[in-house]
């Protein structure tokens, strides 16, 4: 299973970077493999590849703000699970719940 | 990625153990930025707890795991930091409608300026540890400053 995500938040500090970690740790308590990609304060950091996008088995948007460059994802709409990053960190689990 | 210590944005002033309980929220802002202004983080308290209220506006900043991440951006922070507060028991966290017990809180003091990167950094892997059980160990059972520093510096190696 590969994970790809991207976080942003409101004031792109503090949920941006919490959410990144609990979607890596979670993805790495269940063996699965996993990118994210952080919009955030620093700019984008660790942007996700076309390849990464197209592999992916699952894709979470984690984001209080607008995605940037979310063309990249148009052609893989099924895909993208929409979620905020605060549900995110308080409870990682939902990214695999229906 | 670059090796970042939290000991250089940690302040020794605005960081409390074992403070009684909070009534509320906004007690602990105005215990918090007395901290801040005491060690010279912000030149003006009222300023930087409305820029707190600000951000408590758009969104929660109750973390679950009894931390509280508030943050507040503006002219009043001259040099940017991060304070911490243990309580002896938690108390209860009110924020943009959301309702939890809050027993750690990280208060982070963000400057305007856009040269911050640096402190961005190590607020981006500070915000990545308190993710870690672990890291909420070292907060819970640390007795000073130093040890709290010294357990973070080996936890991160």
């Amino acid at each position: 299973m590969k994970v790809v995500a991207i976080t942003s938040c409101a004031t792109g500090i503090a949920h941006t970077y919490m959410a990144a970690e609990a979607i890596k740790k979670i993805c790495k308590e269940k063996g699965y493999d996993c990118k994210v990609e952080m919009q955030g304060a620093l700019g984008i950091e660790n942007k996700l590849k076309d390849k990464d996008i197209k592999e992916a088995d699952m894709i979470i948007f984690a984001n209080d703000v607008g995605v940037s460059k979310a063309e990249r994802f148009d052609a893989y709409k099924d895909k993208i699970k929409k979620l905020t990053p605060h549900a995110v960190i308080q409870n990682p689990k939902i990214i695999f719940e229906d | 990625m670059e090796k970042v210590n939290l000991a250089d944005v940690l302040v020794k002033e605005a960081f409390v153990l074992d403070h009684e309980p909070f009534h509320s929220k906004e007690e602990m802002f105005a215990f918090m930025a007395s901290k801040f202004k005491e060690a010279g983080i912000i030149d003006d308290e009222a300023k930087y707890i409305v820029s707190l209220e600000e951000r408590e506006a758009i969104g929660s900043t109750f973390m679950g795991n009894l931390i509280g991440l508030p943050h507040g951006k503006c002219e009043a922070v001259k040099k940017p930091g991060i304070g911490f507060c243990r309580c002896k028991e938690p108390f209860i966290y009110n924020s943009f409608g959301e309702s939890g017990e809050v027993k750690y809180v990280f208060m982070l003091a963000i400057s305007m300026d856009q040269g911050a990167d640096h402190y961005m950094r190590v607020l981006a892997k500070l915000a990545g540890l308190l993710t870690h059980e672990e890291f909420i160990d070292i907060l819970e059972h640390g007795k000073s400053y130093e040890e709290v520093m010294e357990m973070i510096q080996k936890y991160e190696n």
